[in-house]
């Protein structure tokens, strides 16, 4: 890997990207709605002066809050960035980019537009050069250093006494895997990952390690592929040590998650109000992007020399190359490829340089990643699974601590006669009879609904049950059939794609793979059957979880190698269930 | 190269037979049963990939294996099998284009790699297979076609070796152990013999490979003449075979005369009724059955560009000079002429107001990029019809070269290597898709 290769393989995703959107212009604006990018009929409920709350009828969209959107109703277009979805998306407060009294109140047409981010990661690699800032780093992670095992000399007593006071402030009990990183991470390591399996207390141990960096004297940056991630991380830290001053750079609008104490501040702002004695001790989060878009924040007093990169199993290499160009000293990873890795465009999604940042340490430089190894969330049953068949490539085996292994799936109103809901059994499957379905199955939405509804009625709460499905057509199905089992004001619990699911713990996780057509199944086997989606998906749950899937699934031979190597993977899970 | 049938009896099974029948039974049956001359030119951008194929694996032999000893392709079967076995027994570390022979079969092996001594083979060796791709993925038809080569070489060793490898266009190498892939390999090696056993053709059935398949030539003319159902996008092979085995419903006409309770009786869900209505009706106003619904005043504002070449490039990768002319239609205008100079520059002021220029294929979108590029035009899309019909429409072209997708709609108006007959061609299948 060098450089040339990842410009070539930036500017062939971007040509990619730019051919899917030509294209995408042809489609009907129903056929953009079916792929959720796009919502017809929006009202104008409520106006600001440079903001604007959207109602439709139904929201089956991929939308967020930050998604940017092209909107227009007949002659008038505008330029929107969506702040905040409510009433199950159904509402949509959006910042325009201009006065808004003028504006027709509809039907309004709101369309994703695209985000082309190559040209700032494409200018980052060409200031990769020898010599320069970054190309260290990255020849380390293109595996040019040689091997680079972790020292497993005994950390000095001060040092070592720095770890003891973070833990004992953070009132934590960490086990080993987790105190084998706080040491690794408190000798002051130039490349150093952490892979966290569900449920290993990842994010809790990303804040434990920047307050011992920042205890030792280390300003620290945090960055990741979402604002969710750099959110969730600086909430976690702020939850564990309430006095370490942070403060995220980046948009209001993208405050979603993070804690209300937490100032969301641009680059040139950030210190402002922040005693000159914390100024050391800050904590700076930020998009990895964002990151790469300041490079010039060290000019503004905010330069990082350890820098703590969250969820790196979903950062494209190609911007996690670029890395080193933010001027640390110490880099942590923190992520795990066996769950999400990052999007690509289809036709490239096979190349060997269509990985994660995380992924490419591992092929490089394995010997620098530390498994953690218990899980808190998993009961024995689904964890001796998820271990088996997306953690048994090395390292320590993924075991279910004992405060959680013996858990059983209990209905608080007393047991139901579904099977399905039965204690004993962690993993179920449920055997989706025929072969037409493809984006949508009526059999498993009402399976499906019907075991959550079981939940509902015998006293588990929508936040501690959720649905998984590859497809939102299947998602916006199974809502319709609960919300019919339910009633109409019956809270729903969370049923959407894997995508939306990651990070989220309930008690039973339901999932429809839906699809049972066999030339279908074939045609989107890759996605369909990624061990990956698989582990996120089952991996959400304390202890059950339901597959519904056709048996066709195992029937079918994917055109691709590794698609069938992942329907192999479901089909020893399968054969797990009862 | 295709063997010819001779004498009645079906070709022997080769490797390339394993991919035939991951791609469509009919396939796999008209390779062992139909005359070679029924099949049709692969389309340019297929015959390009082929010749690019050809040349990473003498790259990668010459990389590689550069002490490896081929076996000569010119040389008659027997005698390359011979040499593969000489090969073999003198322990060379690499043979290339190993040859096997056998009752029915035949394979040639991209690499055969010497892994043990064996004094209890007849050969005294033992060696693997591996294959060369261009492919950046590992396809299952490259695992079964070198456990096919495998079970070959088995013969001759007389010890299986339990892996094969693979060299890939990044010219990684990935090992597959063939135990994996056993059953599949199993299941369709039986599926292969009974299709060379048997006179009774499976039947074609429309899909996404149809367009650069040899036999389309075979299969198109007969999926138009018999109304097939899978003339419609939603019926996919499973639901075809039921609802012949079930209602004797083969044709799409039959399928529109039923109602949606009988539909729902053979397991169709609502949801894929309505597709096939709609599909139904577009197949009743012999229009373009979609994918999914187009932008239609989109497509009807669309300005066409075709360039004019002295001479008219191989491939869209391939460094050529620029073109002589870029034409450009707006619609409701004649067609222009624009020269464009050797640095590929050209005056577009007659396209400036025009943000979505279709051209058709994969040269003349890089060629419309790089004038685009060299004229610093900016918020122009380039939009390649090719892509648009092989993304989003689904009807029985004989291939996917604009002679074929246009000439399905209507017959052009005069020779397509001329400018302004491969711009009107490109209109009538705009004008043809923005009905549907």
């Amino acid at each position: 890997m060098d450089i040339a290769d990842l410009q070539d393989f930036l500017q062939r995703e971007r040509q990619a990207a730019r051919e899917e959107a030509s294209l995408a212009t042809l489609l009907a604006d129903t056929a953009l709605v079916d792929r959720g990018d796009a919502l017809l009929g929006l009202q104008i409920a409520d106006r600001g002066r440079n903001s604007v709350v959207f109602r439709c009828d139904e929201n089956e969209s991929r939308f967020r809050a930050g998604t940017q959107l092209s909107m227009t109703c007949g002659q008038a277009s505008i330029r929107a960035v969506i702040v905040d979805l409510a009433d199950r998306g159904r509402l949509l407060d959006v910042r325009v980019d201009r006065k808004t009294d003028t504006l027709p109140s509809g039907p309004w047409t709101a369309i994703e537009a695209a985000i082309d981010t190559s040209f700032v990661v494409s200018q980052c690699l060409a200031k990769l050069q020898p010599g320069a800032p970054g190309w260290s780093f990255f020849n380390a992670i293109a595996g040019k250093t040689g091997e680079c095992p972790p020292s497993q000399n005994p950390l000095a007593t001060h040092v070592l006494a720095v770890v003891e006071s973070v833990v004992a402030a953070a009132g934590a009990a960490i086990d080993a895997s987790q105190r084998e990183v706080l040491e690794q991470a408190a000798r002051l390591p130039s490349l150093y990952a952490v892979q966290g399996p569900p449920g290993t207390g990842k994010t809790m141990l990303l804040a434990l390690v920047s307050e011992t960096l920042v205890r030792l004297g280390r300003r620290v940056l945090i960055v990741a592929p979402t604002h969710q991630a750099v959110n969730n991380a600086l909430t976690a830290i702020h939850r564990l040590f309430p006095e370490t001053p942070l403060v995220k750079i980046g948009d209001e609008l993208r405050r979603e998650s993070l804690a209300d104490s937490i100032p969301c501040r641009a680059a040139k702002t950030a210190t402002i109000g922040i005693a000159a004695a914390d100024q050391s001790r800050l904590v700076v989060g930020m998009t990895f992007l964002s990151a790469l878009h300041n490079q010039g924040i060290r000019a503004s007093g905010l330069s990082a020399n350890a820098l703590l990169i969250d969820e790196a199993g979903q950062l494209p290499l190609t911007q996690g190359a670029c890395a080193g160009l933010l001027g640390a000293g110490v880099n942590i990873l923190f992520g795990d490829d066996a769950q999400l890795p990052p999007v690509f465009n289809g036709d490239l999604s096979e190349e060997s340089l269509a990985v994660s940042l995380f992924r490419q340490v591992r092929r490089t430089s394995p010997e620098r990643i530390t498994r953690l190894s218990t899980t808190y969330r998993m009961n024995a049953g689904l964890c001796e699974i998820v271990a088996r068949e997306f953690y048994s490539d090395s390292g320590p085996r993924l075991q279910a601590s004992p405060s959680v292994a013996a858990n059983r799936f209990v209905l608080p109103k007393g047991e139901s006669n579904q099977r399905a809901l039965a204690p004993a059994t962690s993993l179920v499957w449920l055997r989706t009879p025929g072969h037409d379905s493809m984006q949508a199955n009526p059999w498993e939405a009402e399976a499906v609904a019907t075991i959550i509804a079981k939940c509902l009625a015998r006293g588990k709460t929508a936040k501690e049950v959720a649905v998984v499905t590859p497809f939102r057509r299947q998602a916006a199905l199974i809502r319709r059939v609960l919300q019919g089992l339910v009633g109409p004001d019956a809270e729903l619990p969370i049923i959407d794609t894997v995508e939306r699911v990651q990070g989220l713990t309930v008690d039973l996780i339901a999932i429809s793979m839906a699809a049972s057509d066999p030339d279908f199944i074939a045609s989107v086997a890759r996605f369909l059957m990624s061990p990956n989606r698989l582990n996120v998906a089952i991996s959400r749950a304390r202890t059950k979880a339901v597959i519904a899937a056709s048996p066709a699934l195992l029937d079918v031979v994917p055109g691709e190698y590794t698609a069938f190597l992942g329907r192999e993977t479901m089909r020893r899970v399968l054969d797990c269930a009862s | 190269m295709v063997e010819e049938v001779t004498g009645g009896q079906p070709r022997p099974t080769s490797g390339q037979f394993f991919s035939s029948l991951q791609s469509c039974p009919q396939r796999a049956w008209a390779d062992y049963h139909l005359p070679a001359n029924l099949k049709a030119k692969p389309p340019a951008f297929l015959g390009a990939l082929q010749q690019e194929g050809v040349e990473h694996e003498r790259r990668i032999y010459r990389e590689l294996f550069p002490d490896a000893l081929e076996i000569p392709a010119h040389l008659p079967p027997a005698v390359r099998a011979k040499k593969t076995i000489e090969a073999m027994e003198s322990g060379v570390p690499a043979i290339l284009q190993a040859y096997f022979i056998g009752e029915g079969c035949v394979g040639v092996a991209d690499v055969l790699e010497w892994c043990a001594v064996a004094p209890s083979s007849p050969v005294g060796h033992l060696y693997q297979v591996g294959e060369v791709k261009r492919s950046s993925a590992l396809a299952m038809a490259h695992v079964l076609q070198a456990a096919w080569y495998t079970e070959l070489l088995a013969e001759i060793q007389k010890q299986p070796w339990p892996e094969a490898f693979f060299i890939l266009g990044d010219r990684s190498r990935h090992v597959v152990r063939l135990e994996e892939t056993a059953a599949v390999y199993a299941a369709h090696k039986t599926a292969l013999e009974l299709l060379r056993a048997t006179d009774t053709q499976p039947g074609p059935h429309l899909c996404r490979a149809c367009p650069s398949c040899p036999w389309r030539g075979v299969c198109m003319p007969e999926l138009s003449a018999s109304e097939h159902v899978s003339l419609v996008p939603a019926i996919s092979r499973s639901t075809a075979a039921r609802l012949k085995l079930e209602a004797g419903i083969t044709s799409w006409r039959q399928v529109a005369a039923m109602t949606d309770t009988q539909l729902h009786a053979l397991g169709i869900t609502a949801d894929k009724a309505s597709s096939i209505r709609l599909a139904v009706e577009q197949l009743q106003a012999h229009g373009a059955v979609t994918q999914s619904r187009l932008n239609r005043s989109k497509l009807r504002q669309l300005a066409t560009m075709t360039a004019e070449y002295t001479k008219i490039p191989a491939s869209a990768a391939q460094e050529h000079a620029a073109p002589a002319a870029l034409w450009i239609a707006v619609p409701g205008s004649d067609a222009t002429r624009i020269p464009v100079s050797a640095d590929w520059t050209a005056d577009l002021s007659p396209i400036a107001a025009h943000p979505y220029l279709a051209v058709y294929g994969a040269t003349e979108s890089a060629a419309t990029h790089r004038i685009l590029r060299a004229a610093n035009a900016r918020g122009q899309e380039v939009i390649d019809l090719l892509s648009v019909v092989e993304n989003y429409i689904h009807a029985p072209f004989s291939g996917l070269e604009l002679e074929h997708t246009a000439g399905f709609v209507a017959p052009p108006l005069g020779p397509l290597t001329q400018a302004a007959s491969r711009l009107a061609a490109m209109r009538s299948l705009i004008d043809w898709m923005a009905a549907a």
